[in-house]
């Protein structure tokens, strides 16, 4: 059987909600919670059903910190998420350049 | 792409009008010192400027926009460019506090070119401040001190008032940035 010449899109990563997540978290070293709800304009059960997946898949670091005597998470691309990104990313520049200009 | 959403990003990181706003105090407050003849107090101006923009952003801000640290790349070449701009402020401070010291001392022919000179040359760091932080309003700014320094000693005026009125709008634009900033903050509040 042929290979498909077409190559596979991770489709964890390209998720709508995920990517735009994904994609904010790989232009910043850290953001919190609140940060990534105002930047990815997600509501708020939506962004933290993402971040538990991300989490989950190991994508994305959390760590805790304390602001005014209330704890806050920030979130950081874990080195897998920066990798599947990267993975992610020549993906679809192969299939994007077949794409008429 | 990603370089130019990193650059909106680095952009609005600013546009919460506390940079502006404490940016236009610091210059008022150097309007004063001349006013009253007390040029050295300009030298805490710079740290006391710094450490107010910190604790206003952690306390205002971040409570509001939330916290995000800036990727090590960015920082750094914020750090170097902050480094020039410091360097040039500190250069311009150390110029102030001079002609300052020159014009109580009762050099009269110093006194007349000199009374413009410190809103003249509180445009550059203006300038800078504004290239270090992607805001193109900082070049307002700067043009006012300039057009501050040439009517200040048509008129008359001593070296304070255009370094007061240069300072005025630029707190004046920050407040009202940091108004729309609350604002849009406790409209997002509502609709979450």
């Amino acid at each position: 059987m042929l290979q498909p010449i077409i190559p596979e899109i991770d489709a964890f990563l390209h998720e709508p909600a995920r990517l735009r997540v994904l994609a904010f978290l790989a232009m910043v070293d850290a953001a919190d919670f609140m940060h990534l709800l105002r930047q990815t304009g997600l509501s708020r059960g939506n962004l933290s059903v993402q971040m538990t997946k991300l989490e989950d898949a190991e994508l994305v670091d959390a760590s805790k910190r304390e602001v005014d005597g209330r704890l806050r998470t920030a979130y950081a691309l874990s080195p897998k998420g920066v990798n599947a990104l990267r993975g992610y990313k020549a993906t679809m520049e192969e299939i994007l350049a077949a794409l008429p200009g | 792409m990603v370089n130019s959403l990193e650059q909106k990003l680095f952009q609005r990181y600013w546009d919460d009008g506390i940079v502006d706003l404490i940016g236009g105090v610091a210059v008022l407050f150097i309007g004063v010192g001349y006013l009253m003849e007390q040029v050295l107090a300009e030298i805490v101006v710079v740290p006391l400027g710094v450490v107010a923009w910190m604790i206003l952003r952690a306390r205002i801000v971040e409570p509001r926009a939330g916290y995000v640290k800036l990727s090590r790349s960015r920082r750094e070449r914020s750090g170097r460019e902050l480094a020039a701009t410091v360097g040039v402020g500190t250069g311009m401070l150390i110029l102030f506090v001079a002609l300052g010291v020159k014009v109580r001392s009762g050099d009269a022919d110093l006194s007349r070119w000199v009374d413009g000179l410190p809103a003249l040359l509180m445009a550059l760091p203006v300038l800078m401040a504004g290239a270090l932080i992607r805001a193109r309003r900082f070049a307002v700014y700067a043009a006012v001190f300039v057009l501050g320094a040439v009517s200040g000693v048509q008129m008359g005026f001593g070296p304070g008032a255009p370094l007061m009125v240069g300072g005025t709008v630029m707190g004046v634009v920050g407040a009202t940035l940091l108004a729309r900033f609350l604002a849009g903050a406790r409209a997002f509040q509502q609709t979450e």
